[in-house]
Protein backbone atom coordinates (compact mmCIF):
# COMPACT_ATOMS: atom_id res chain seq x y z
CA UNK A 1 0.00 0.00 0.00
CA UNK A 2 1.21 3.42 -0.71
CA UNK A 3 2.27 5.49 2.32
CA UNK A 4 0.68 8.84 2.81
CA UNK A 5 2.41 11.64 2.81
CA UNK A 6 2.15 14.14 5.92
CA UNK A 7 4.21 16.57 4.59
CA UNK A 8 1.96 18.28 2.33
CA UNK A 9 -0.49 18.46 5.07
CA UNK A 10 1.91 21.69 6.47
CA UNK A 11 1.52 24.55 4.35
CA UNK A 12 -1.86 23.42 3.76
CA UNK A 13 -2.28 23.99 7.16
CA UNK A 14 -0.93 27.70 7.41
CA UNK A 15 -3.37 28.76 4.76
CA UNK A 16 -6.16 27.41 6.78
CA UNK A 17 -5.04 29.22 8.86
CA UNK A 18 -5.11 32.37 7.18
CA UNK A 19 -8.49 31.59 6.17
CA UNK A 20 -9.67 31.40 9.03
CA UNK A 21 -8.29 34.83 10.34
CA UNK A 22 -9.81 36.36 7.34
CA UNK A 23 -13.38 35.10 8.25
CA UNK A 24 -12.83 36.20 12.25
CA UNK A 25 -11.31 39.50 10.49
CA UNK A 26 -15.00 39.35 8.57
CA UNK A 27 -16.76 38.64 11.96
CA UNK A 28 -15.48 41.75 13.83
CA UNK A 29 -15.38 44.08 11.43
CA UNK A 30 -19.09 43.80 11.33
CA UNK A 31 -19.43 43.79 15.22
CA UNK A 32 -18.35 46.84 15.80
CA UNK A 33 -19.82 50.27 15.14
CA UNK A 34 -17.73 52.21 12.93
CA UNK A 35 -18.75 55.49 14.67
CA UNK A 36 -17.59 54.62 18.03
CA UNK A 37 -14.17 53.45 17.16
CA UNK A 38 -12.72 57.02 18.79
CA UNK A 39 -15.19 56.71 21.13
CA UNK A 40 -13.47 53.43 22.49
CA UNK A 41 -11.13 53.30 25.76
CA UNK A 42 -7.35 52.87 25.17
CA UNK A 43 -6.28 49.92 27.70
CA UNK A 44 -7.48 46.63 27.48
CA UNK A 45 -10.93 46.82 28.29
CA UNK A 46 -13.34 43.75 27.67
CA UNK A 47 -16.22 45.14 29.25
CA UNK A 48 -16.50 47.25 25.94
CA UNK A 49 -16.75 44.24 24.08
CA UNK A 50 -12.81 44.78 23.31
CA UNK A 51 -11.49 41.38 24.64
CA UNK A 52 -7.53 42.63 24.17
CA UNK A 53 -8.68 46.36 24.47
CA UNK A 54 -8.03 49.06 21.93
CA UNK A 55 -4.92 50.59 20.33
CA UNK A 56 -4.52 54.12 21.12
CA UNK A 57 -6.42 55.29 18.21
CA UNK A 58 -9.24 53.45 19.87
CA UNK A 59 -8.85 50.43 16.68
CA UNK A 60 -10.11 47.35 18.25
CA UNK A 61 -6.81 45.40 19.08
CA UNK A 62 -7.78 41.72 18.77
CA UNK A 63 -8.76 42.84 14.94
CA UNK A 64 -4.97 44.46 14.68
CA UNK A 65 -3.48 41.51 15.63
CA UNK A 66 -5.00 39.22 12.96
CA UNK A 67 -4.37 41.53 10.24
CA UNK A 68 -0.80 41.84 11.22
CA UNK A 69 -0.74 38.19 11.71
CA UNK A 70 -1.94 37.73 8.75
CA UNK A 71 0.39 39.80 6.86
CA UNK A 72 2.98 38.55 8.48
CA UNK A 73 2.59 34.55 7.84
CA UNK A 74 1.67 35.27 4.16
CA UNK A 75 4.55 37.62 3.54
CA UNK A 76 7.16 35.11 5.08
CA UNK A 77 5.41 32.00 2.94
CA UNK A 78 5.13 33.71 -0.52
CA UNK A 79 8.73 34.70 0.20
CA UNK A 80 9.60 31.92 0.92
CA UNK A 81 8.33 29.76 -1.49
CA UNK A 82 9.57 32.23 -4.02
CA UNK A 83 12.74 31.75 -3.03
CA UNK A 84 12.74 28.27 -2.55
CA UNK A 85 11.44 27.67 -6.25
CA UNK A 86 14.57 29.84 -6.93
CA UNK A 87 16.82 28.17 -4.75
CA UNK A 88 15.66 24.81 -5.85
CA UNK A 89 16.16 25.36 -9.66
CA UNK A 90 18.99 27.06 -9.45
CA UNK A 91 21.08 24.48 -6.89
CA UNK A 92 19.44 21.18 -9.10
CA UNK A 93 20.90 22.63 -12.35
CA UNK A 94 24.59 23.96 -10.70
CA UNK A 95 24.38 20.33 -8.53
CA UNK A 96 24.51 18.87 -11.95
CA UNK A 97 27.56 20.01 -13.52
CA UNK A 98 30.71 19.31 -13.37
CA UNK A 99 31.72 19.28 -9.50
CA UNK A 100 35.02 20.61 -9.99
CA UNK A 101 34.12 22.94 -12.95
CA UNK A 102 34.24 26.38 -13.29
CA UNK A 103 30.08 27.04 -13.40
CA UNK A 104 29.99 25.03 -10.21
CA UNK A 105 32.96 27.15 -8.41
CA UNK A 106 31.77 30.20 -9.58
CA UNK A 107 28.05 29.92 -8.15
CA UNK A 108 30.15 28.47 -4.67
CA UNK A 109 31.96 31.93 -4.50
CA UNK A 110 28.82 33.69 -5.59
CA UNK A 111 26.93 32.15 -2.08
CA UNK A 112 30.17 33.21 -0.27
CA UNK A 113 29.66 36.51 -1.28
CA UNK A 114 25.83 36.99 -0.87
CA UNK A 115 25.83 34.90 2.68
CA UNK A 116 28.89 37.04 4.10
CA UNK A 117 26.95 39.24 5.17
CA UNK A 118 24.07 38.73 7.47
CA UNK A 119 20.57 38.14 5.27
CA UNK A 120 18.86 40.85 7.16
CA UNK A 121 21.21 43.37 6.07
CA UNK A 122 21.08 42.07 2.72
CA UNK A 123 17.10 41.99 2.84
CA UNK A 124 17.74 46.17 3.39
CA UNK A 125 19.64 46.99 1.01
CA UNK A 126 17.40 44.97 -1.55
CA UNK A 127 14.35 47.01 0.13
CA UNK A 128 15.95 50.23 -0.79
CA UNK A 129 16.85 49.34 -4.10
CA UNK A 130 13.29 48.26 -4.65
CA UNK A 131 11.72 50.95 -3.28
CA UNK A 132 13.92 53.28 -5.24
CA UNK A 133 13.23 51.34 -8.43
CA UNK A 134 9.81 50.10 -8.37
CA UNK A 135 8.26 51.99 -5.46
CA UNK A 136 5.85 53.67 -7.21
CA UNK A 137 3.88 51.02 -8.36
CA UNK A 138 4.51 48.29 -5.93
CA UNK A 139 2.75 48.01 -3.36
CA UNK A 140 4.97 47.60 0.59
CA UNK A 141 3.23 43.94 1.00
CA UNK A 142 5.39 43.24 -2.77
CA UNK A 143 8.17 44.86 -2.00
CA UNK A 144 8.72 42.83 1.16
CA UNK A 145 7.77 39.71 -0.39
CA UNK A 146 10.11 40.17 -3.31
CA UNK A 147 13.17 41.60 -0.83
CA UNK A 148 12.54 38.59 1.24
CA UNK A 149 12.49 36.02 -1.73
CA UNK A 150 15.87 37.63 -2.83
CA UNK A 151 17.72 36.72 0.17
CA UNK A 152 15.59 33.35 0.97
CA UNK A 153 17.45 31.92 -2.62
CA UNK A 154 20.69 30.92 -1.06
CA UNK A 155 20.39 28.72 1.74
CA UNK A 156 18.05 26.69 -0.31
CA UNK A 157 20.56 26.81 -3.51
CA UNK A 158 23.50 25.84 -1.61
CA UNK A 159 21.62 22.29 0.42
CA UNK A 160 19.90 21.80 -3.13
CA UNK A 161 23.30 21.51 -4.93
CA UNK A 162 24.81 19.26 -2.09
CA UNK A 163 21.20 17.00 -2.20
CA UNK A 164 21.72 16.74 -6.05
CA UNK A 165 25.16 16.02 -5.95
CA UNK A 166 24.90 13.53 -3.24
CA UNK A 167 22.49 11.73 -5.98
CA UNK A 168 24.64 11.72 -8.67
CA UNK A 169 26.36 8.79 -6.81
CA UNK A 170 23.20 7.05 -6.75
CA UNK A 171 22.76 3.78 -8.76
CA UNK A 172 20.33 4.29 -10.83
CA UNK A 173 21.80 7.68 -11.84
CA UNK A 174 25.22 6.10 -12.51
CA UNK A 175 23.02 3.71 -15.15
CA UNK A 176 21.09 6.05 -16.77
CA UNK A 177 24.00 7.93 -17.76
CA UNK A 178 25.82 4.90 -19.03
CA UNK A 179 22.85 4.22 -21.00
CA UNK A 180 23.68 7.39 -22.39
CA UNK A 181 20.92 9.73 -20.32
CA UNK A 182 22.08 13.79 -20.44
CA UNK A 183 22.40 15.96 -17.28
CA UNK A 184 20.08 17.98 -18.12
CA UNK A 185 16.87 15.08 -18.44
CA UNK A 186 17.76 13.30 -15.39
CA UNK A 187 17.58 16.80 -13.67
CA UNK A 188 14.30 17.65 -14.93
CA UNK A 189 12.70 14.27 -14.63
CA UNK A 190 14.53 12.25 -11.55
CA UNK A 191 15.80 14.60 -9.33
CA UNK A 192 12.40 16.58 -8.70
CA UNK A 193 11.06 13.41 -7.63
CA UNK A 194 13.94 12.49 -5.54
CA UNK A 195 14.43 15.88 -3.99
CA UNK A 196 11.08 17.27 -3.23
CA UNK A 197 10.29 15.86 0.51
CA UNK A 198 13.90 16.73 1.89
CA UNK A 199 13.73 20.10 0.16
CA UNK A 200 9.93 20.89 1.37
CA UNK A 201 11.41 19.94 4.85
CA UNK A 202 14.05 22.54 4.80
CA UNK A 203 11.81 25.10 3.10
CA UNK A 204 9.37 24.13 6.68
CA UNK A 205 12.73 24.62 8.67
CA UNK A 206 13.24 27.84 7.30
CA UNK A 207 9.68 29.49 7.56
CA UNK A 208 9.82 30.82 11.38
CA UNK A 209 13.26 32.65 10.10
CA UNK A 210 11.02 34.43 7.60
CA UNK A 211 8.53 35.24 9.69
CA UNK A 212 10.87 36.54 12.04
CA UNK A 213 12.87 38.69 9.28
CA UNK A 214 9.37 40.25 8.10
CA UNK A 215 8.80 41.92 11.45
CA UNK A 216 12.10 42.53 11.82
CA UNK A 217 11.78 44.92 8.48
CA UNK A 218 8.71 46.03 9.75
CA UNK A 219 9.45 46.66 13.48
CA UNK A 220 11.66 49.37 12.02
CA UNK A 221 9.56 50.82 9.52
CA UNK A 222 11.31 49.31 6.08
CA UNK A 223 8.31 47.12 5.89
CA UNK A 224 4.46 47.28 6.00
CA UNK A 225 3.30 50.76 6.16
CA UNK A 226 0.27 52.42 8.03
CA UNK A 227 -2.79 52.10 7.73
CA UNK A 228 -2.04 48.25 7.39
CA UNK A 229 -0.51 46.83 9.69
CA UNK A 230 2.31 43.52 11.13
CA UNK A 231 3.18 42.01 14.05
CA UNK A 232 6.39 44.05 13.63
CA UNK A 233 4.89 47.11 13.25
CA UNK A 234 2.44 46.52 16.28
CA UNK A 235 5.16 45.69 18.68
CA UNK A 236 7.05 49.07 17.23
CA UNK A 237 4.21 50.92 18.53
CA UNK A 238 3.90 49.01 21.79
CA UNK A 239 7.65 49.33 22.46
CA UNK A 240 6.59 53.31 22.56
CA UNK A 241 4.07 52.91 24.81
CA UNK A 242 5.55 50.15 26.80
CA UNK A 243 5.69 51.86 30.06
CA UNK A 244 2.07 53.14 30.28
CA UNK A 245 0.34 50.30 27.73
CA UNK A 246 2.22 46.85 28.57
CA UNK A 247 -0.68 44.95 26.76
CA UNK A 248 -0.13 46.56 23.02
CA UNK A 249 3.55 45.37 23.49
CA UNK A 250 3.16 42.06 24.87
CA UNK A 251 -0.13 40.91 23.05
CA UNK A 252 1.94 41.11 19.88
CA UNK A 253 5.32 39.58 21.40
CA UNK A 254 3.54 36.69 22.60
CA UNK A 255 1.66 36.05 19.54
CA UNK A 256 4.94 35.77 17.19
CA UNK A 257 6.38 33.81 19.85
CA UNK A 258 3.80 31.34 19.91
CA UNK A 259 3.94 31.03 16.32
CA UNK A 260 7.77 30.60 16.13
CA UNK A 261 7.88 27.75 18.76
CA UNK A 262 4.48 26.25 17.60
CA UNK A 263 6.08 26.12 14.55
CA UNK A 264 9.60 24.97 15.79
CA UNK A 265 8.31 22.16 17.56
CA UNK A 266 6.14 20.74 14.61
CA UNK A 267 9.21 21.37 12.27
CA UNK A 268 11.28 18.90 15.15
CA UNK A 269 8.36 16.85 15.28
CA UNK A 270 8.25 16.53 11.30
CA UNK A 271 12.25 15.95 11.27
CA UNK A 272 11.79 13.44 13.53
CA UNK A 273 8.82 11.58 11.48
CA UNK A 274 11.13 11.74 7.95
CA UNK A 275 14.09 10.81 9.40
CA UNK A 276 11.91 7.28 11.54
CA UNK A 277 10.32 6.74 8.06
CA UNK B 1 48.46 29.40 3.00
CA UNK B 2 49.27 30.68 -0.30
CA UNK B 3 45.86 29.05 -1.76
CA UNK B 4 44.07 30.85 1.43
CA UNK B 5 45.63 33.98 0.30
CA UNK B 6 44.57 34.00 -3.15
CA UNK B 7 40.79 33.22 -2.16
CA UNK B 8 41.06 36.09 0.09
CA UNK B 9 41.87 38.16 -2.64
CA UNK B 10 39.46 36.89 -5.26
CA UNK B 11 36.65 37.09 -2.43
CA UNK B 12 37.80 40.84 -1.44
CA UNK B 13 37.61 41.73 -5.23
CA UNK B 14 34.59 40.04 -5.90
CA UNK B 15 32.78 41.65 -2.84
CA UNK B 16 34.28 45.19 -4.39
CA UNK B 17 32.49 44.58 -7.70
CA UNK B 18 29.08 43.87 -6.00
CA UNK B 19 29.36 47.01 -3.69
CA UNK B 20 30.36 49.14 -6.59
CA UNK B 21 27.18 47.41 -8.46
CA UNK B 22 24.89 47.48 -5.60
CA UNK B 23 25.82 51.60 -5.59
CA UNK B 24 24.65 52.65 -8.82
CA UNK B 25 21.13 51.40 -7.84
CA UNK B 26 20.48 52.35 -3.98
CA UNK B 27 19.12 55.61 -3.71
CA UNK B 28 21.82 58.39 -2.54
CA UNK B 29 24.54 56.91 -4.46
CA UNK B 30 26.97 59.39 -5.18
CA UNK B 31 26.41 58.86 -9.26
CA UNK B 32 23.25 60.34 -9.97
CA UNK B 33 21.88 63.36 -8.18
CA UNK B 34 18.85 62.94 -5.87
CA UNK B 35 17.09 64.36 -3.17
CA UNK B 36 18.45 62.47 -0.11
CA UNK B 37 21.90 63.93 -0.41
CA UNK B 38 22.48 68.16 -0.62
CA UNK B 39 24.54 69.84 -3.58
CA UNK B 40 27.95 70.14 -1.03
CA UNK B 41 27.64 66.63 -0.47
CA UNK B 42 26.81 65.19 -3.56
CA UNK B 43 29.33 67.01 -5.57
CA UNK B 44 32.04 65.82 -3.04
CA UNK B 45 31.04 62.67 -2.86
CA UNK B 46 30.56 62.49 -6.96
CA UNK B 47 34.06 64.01 -7.19
CA UNK B 48 35.47 61.13 -4.50
CA UNK B 49 34.06 58.32 -6.52
CA UNK B 50 33.77 59.64 -10.22
CA UNK B 51 30.44 60.30 -10.74
CA UNK B 52 31.57 63.34 -12.41
CA UNK B 53 32.82 60.75 -15.41
CA UNK B 54 31.24 60.49 -18.46
CA UNK B 55 28.30 57.41 -18.48
CA UNK B 56 30.11 55.03 -20.37
CA UNK B 57 33.24 54.88 -18.40
CA UNK B 58 32.76 51.79 -16.36
CA UNK B 59 35.97 50.27 -15.83
CA UNK B 60 37.31 53.88 -15.33
CA UNK B 61 34.85 54.69 -12.34
CA UNK B 62 35.49 51.04 -10.92
CA UNK B 63 39.08 51.75 -11.09
CA UNK B 64 38.47 54.73 -8.64
CA UNK B 65 36.27 52.53 -6.63
CA UNK B 66 38.43 49.97 -5.94
CA UNK B 67 41.25 52.54 -5.05
CA UNK B 68 39.34 54.29 -2.59
CA UNK B 69 38.23 51.29 -1.14
CA UNK B 70 41.31 49.08 -0.65
CA UNK B 71 42.78 51.96 0.59
CA UNK B 72 39.74 52.59 3.18
CA UNK B 73 39.41 56.24 1.61
CA UNK B 74 35.77 56.08 1.53
CA UNK B 75 35.42 60.10 0.96
CA UNK B 76 33.38 61.90 3.03
CA UNK B 77 29.47 61.13 5.49
CA UNK B 78 25.88 62.26 4.45
CA UNK B 79 25.00 62.24 8.15
CA UNK B 80 28.12 64.47 9.29
CA UNK B 81 29.59 66.41 5.95
CA UNK B 82 32.38 67.44 8.24
CA UNK B 83 33.86 64.23 9.09
CA UNK B 84 34.81 61.16 6.76
CA UNK B 85 32.95 58.12 6.88
CA UNK B 86 35.74 56.38 7.83
CA UNK B 87 36.10 58.51 10.97
CA UNK B 88 32.32 57.71 11.28
CA UNK B 89 33.29 54.26 11.22
CA UNK B 90 35.88 53.73 13.92
CA UNK B 91 33.73 56.45 15.99
CA UNK B 92 31.21 54.07 16.22
CA UNK B 93 33.62 51.03 16.27
CA UNK B 94 34.74 51.39 20.21
CA UNK B 95 31.24 51.19 21.40
CA UNK B 96 30.54 48.18 19.59
CA UNK B 97 33.51 46.32 20.23
CA UNK B 98 32.73 47.05 24.02
CA UNK B 99 29.49 44.86 23.39
CA UNK B 100 31.03 42.05 21.26
CA UNK B 101 33.84 41.47 23.88
CA UNK B 102 31.36 41.55 26.91
CA UNK B 103 29.15 39.38 24.41
CA UNK B 104 31.59 37.01 23.81
CA UNK B 105 32.41 36.76 27.19
CA UNK B 106 29.00 35.58 28.40
CA UNK B 107 28.45 33.41 25.65
CA UNK B 108 32.23 31.50 26.72
CA UNK B 109 31.27 31.67 30.32
CA UNK B 110 27.36 30.64 30.84
CA UNK B 111 27.96 28.06 27.71
CA UNK B 112 30.56 26.30 29.19
CA UNK B 113 28.54 26.36 32.49
CA UNK B 114 25.42 24.67 30.85
CA UNK B 115 27.40 22.49 28.74
CA UNK B 116 29.18 20.91 32.12
CA UNK B 117 25.63 20.38 33.74
CA UNK B 118 24.06 18.82 30.48
CA UNK B 119 27.57 16.95 30.20
CA UNK B 120 27.60 16.17 33.72
CA UNK B 121 23.70 15.11 34.43
CA UNK B 122 23.53 13.55 30.95
CA UNK B 123 20.71 15.66 30.14
CA UNK B 124 22.11 16.62 26.76
CA UNK B 125 19.04 15.96 24.69
CA UNK B 126 17.36 18.19 27.11
CA UNK B 127 19.37 21.01 26.76
CA UNK B 128 19.35 20.65 23.61
CA UNK B 129 15.79 21.06 22.86
CA UNK B 130 15.23 23.82 25.27
CA UNK B 131 18.56 25.57 23.16
CA UNK B 132 16.50 25.06 20.11
CA UNK B 133 13.82 26.65 21.75
CA UNK B 134 15.20 29.73 23.24
CA UNK B 135 17.31 30.65 19.84
CA UNK B 136 13.60 30.70 18.24
CA UNK B 137 13.23 33.91 20.86
CA UNK B 138 13.87 37.00 18.48
CA UNK B 139 16.00 39.91 19.81
CA UNK B 140 13.63 42.86 19.08
CA UNK B 141 10.74 40.76 21.47
CA UNK B 142 14.05 40.26 24.29
CA UNK B 143 15.39 43.57 24.44
CA UNK B 144 12.19 45.28 25.26
CA UNK B 145 11.01 42.13 27.79
CA UNK B 146 14.50 42.71 29.60
CA UNK B 147 14.05 46.41 29.51
CA UNK B 148 10.61 45.85 31.09
CA UNK B 149 11.04 43.12 33.82
CA UNK B 150 14.71 44.47 35.27
CA UNK B 151 14.50 48.24 33.81
CA UNK B 152 11.40 49.27 35.09
CA UNK B 153 10.10 46.83 37.64
CA UNK B 154 13.49 46.67 39.20
CA UNK B 155 14.68 50.04 38.26
CA UNK B 156 18.40 48.58 36.79
CA UNK B 157 20.21 51.01 35.02
CA UNK B 158 19.49 50.74 31.33
CA UNK B 159 21.32 54.44 30.20
CA UNK B 160 24.56 54.16 28.81
CA UNK B 161 26.92 55.44 31.48
CA UNK B 162 30.25 55.53 31.83
CA UNK B 163 29.93 52.70 34.60
CA UNK B 164 30.36 48.78 33.26
CA UNK B 165 27.05 47.91 35.08
CA UNK B 166 25.22 49.61 32.49
CA UNK B 167 26.67 47.28 29.89
CA UNK B 168 25.33 44.19 31.49
CA UNK B 169 21.92 44.18 30.17
CA UNK B 170 22.97 45.09 26.35
CA UNK B 171 25.20 42.44 26.32
CA UNK B 172 23.60 39.52 27.83
CA UNK B 173 20.63 40.95 25.28
CA UNK B 174 23.32 40.11 23.06
CA UNK B 175 24.42 37.18 24.05
CA UNK B 176 21.21 35.48 24.60
CA UNK B 177 20.81 33.63 21.20
CA UNK B 178 24.45 33.17 20.70
CA UNK B 179 24.73 31.04 24.26
CA UNK B 180 22.18 28.50 22.78
CA UNK B 181 23.58 27.87 19.70
CA UNK B 182 27.11 28.05 20.75
CA UNK B 183 25.80 24.92 23.30
CA UNK B 184 24.20 22.71 20.55
CA UNK B 185 26.95 23.33 18.16
CA UNK B 186 29.35 21.90 21.60
CA UNK B 187 26.74 19.25 22.53
CA UNK B 188 26.00 18.07 18.63
CA UNK B 189 29.94 18.48 18.48
CA UNK B 190 30.72 16.16 21.63
CA UNK B 191 27.60 13.67 20.29
CA UNK B 192 29.40 13.08 16.64
CA UNK B 193 32.58 12.63 19.20
CA UNK B 194 31.06 9.93 20.62
CA UNK B 195 30.37 7.64 17.66
CA UNK B 196 34.36 7.43 16.34
CA UNK B 197 36.15 4.60 17.18
CA UNK B 198 38.55 5.63 19.63
CA UNK B 199 35.34 6.39 21.99
CA UNK B 200 34.08 2.79 21.85
CA UNK B 201 37.35 1.30 22.25
CA UNK B 202 37.49 3.45 25.69
CA UNK B 203 34.48 2.62 26.83
CA UNK B 204 35.24 -0.76 26.29
CA UNK B 205 38.03 -0.61 28.61
CA UNK B 206 35.98 0.71 31.83
CA UNK B 207 35.63 4.38 31.12
CA UNK B 208 32.25 5.91 31.78
CA UNK B 209 30.40 7.54 28.87
CA UNK B 210 30.49 10.98 30.84
CA UNK B 211 34.15 10.83 31.89
CA UNK B 212 34.90 10.50 28.07
CA UNK B 213 33.00 12.98 26.63
CA UNK B 214 33.89 15.65 29.91
CA UNK B 215 37.83 15.08 29.50
CA UNK B 216 38.55 13.96 25.91
CA UNK B 217 35.79 14.95 23.03
CA UNK B 218 35.42 18.38 25.07
CA UNK B 219 38.86 18.17 24.01
CA UNK B 220 38.40 17.53 20.91
CA UNK B 221 35.31 19.77 19.92
CA UNK B 222 37.32 22.93 20.56
CA UNK B 223 39.10 22.79 17.29
CA UNK B 224 36.00 22.53 15.25
CA UNK B 225 34.44 25.30 17.14
CA UNK B 226 36.80 27.65 15.02
CA UNK B 227 34.36 27.57 12.17
CA UNK B 228 31.44 28.52 14.24
CA UNK B 229 33.40 31.95 14.64
CA UNK B 230 32.69 33.54 11.55
CA UNK B 231 29.02 32.81 11.63
CA UNK B 232 28.75 33.67 15.38
CA UNK B 233 30.46 37.63 14.50
CA UNK B 234 27.94 38.25 11.54
CA UNK B 235 25.26 37.40 13.93
CA UNK B 236 26.61 39.09 16.93
CA UNK B 237 26.79 42.26 14.44
CA UNK B 238 22.82 41.69 13.23
CA UNK B 239 22.43 41.54 16.98
CA UNK B 240 23.75 44.27 17.54
CA UNK B 241 21.46 46.56 15.36
CA UNK B 242 18.74 45.96 17.50
CA UNK B 243 20.43 46.07 20.96
CA UNK B 244 22.19 49.12 19.70
CA UNK B 245 19.14 50.92 18.22
CA UNK B 246 16.80 49.56 21.72
CA UNK B 247 19.47 50.92 24.02
CA UNK B 248 20.57 53.81 21.98
CA UNK B 249 24.35 52.87 22.04
CA UNK B 250 26.11 54.91 18.73
CA UNK B 251 27.78 51.98 17.81
CA UNK B 252 28.16 50.14 14.20
CA UNK B 253 24.68 48.92 14.29
CA UNK B 254 22.98 51.88 15.11
CA UNK B 255 25.29 53.74 12.15
CA UNK B 256 23.65 50.95 10.08
CA UNK B 257 20.06 51.69 10.16
CA UNK B 258 20.94 55.50 11.04
CA UNK B 259 22.64 54.89 7.48
CA UNK B 260 19.18 52.99 6.15
CA UNK B 261 17.20 55.63 7.35
CA UNK B 262 19.23 58.43 5.86
CA UNK B 263 19.71 56.74 2.89
CA UNK B 264 23.86 56.89 3.00
CA UNK B 265 24.44 54.47 0.44
CA UNK B 266 28.09 54.98 0.81
CA UNK B 267 28.20 54.43 4.56
CA UNK B 268 25.84 51.41 3.68
CA UNK B 269 28.17 50.01 1.60
CA UNK B 270 31.34 50.33 3.63
CA UNK B 271 29.47 48.40 6.06
CA UNK B 272 28.75 46.05 3.36
CA UNK B 273 32.48 45.76 2.36
CA UNK B 274 33.79 45.32 6.09
CA UNK B 275 31.33 42.67 7.39
CA UNK B 276 32.05 40.69 4.73
CA UNK B 277 35.49 41.67 4.83
CA UNK B 278 35.78 40.58 7.87
CA UNK B 279 33.98 37.18 7.49
CA UNK B 280 36.02 36.51 4.62
CA UNK B 281 39.13 36.87 7.22
CA UNK B 282 37.89 34.95 10.02
CA UNK B 283 36.89 32.39 7.89
CA UNK B 284 40.18 31.58 6.07
CA UNK B 285 42.10 31.46 9.36
CA UNK B 286 39.94 28.90 10.91
CA UNK B 287 39.84 26.83 7.57
CA UNK B 288 43.70 27.46 7.59
CA UNK B 289 43.54 26.33 11.07
CA UNK B 290 41.63 23.37 10.79
CA UNK B 291 44.18 22.73 7.46
CA UNK B 292 40.41 21.94 5.64
CA UNK B 293 38.28 23.65 3.76
CA UNK B 294 34.70 22.09 5.11
CA UNK B 295 32.70 24.83 2.81
CA UNK B 296 33.89 23.50 -0.42
CA UNK B 297 32.15 20.35 -0.31
CA UNK B 298 29.36 21.81 1.52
Amino acid sequence: MKKRNNLFIFPLVILLLLGIFKWVKQQLLWTYDIENVLQAPSVSSALHGHIFGTDMLGRDFLFRILIGLENTLSIGLFSLLLGGFIGGFLGCVIGFQNPNGKVDKSFILVLDLLQSVPQLFLCFIYILIIQKQWGDFLSPYFQLTMALAATSWMPVARTTRLMTRKLQQKNYVEASVALGASRWQLAARHAWVDLRQPLFVYLIYLLPQFFIFESVISFFGFGIKYPDTSLGLLIQDGWKMMMFYPHLFFLPAVCLLTVLLLLKKSTNRLLEVITQA
Amino acid sequence: MDYFLARFAVRTLMVLFFCFSLLHFLPGNPFEESEQLSPKVFASLSHHFGGDLPKGAFFEKFNIFLKNFLSFDFGISVRSPQKTVIDVVVQALAPTWTLFLGSMALILVISQILFLIAVGLELEIEFRNFGRMAVTVPVFILVPILIFIFGFQFHFSIVQTEHWTSWIMPCAALAFRPIFLFLNWQLLGVEKESHRPWFKFFLGLGFSRRQLKLFWSYRQTWTSNLAFLPGLLVSLFMGSVFVESLFQIQGLGFLLLQSLLLRDSVTLMVLFYLTSLGYFLFQNLSDYILKKNPRDEY
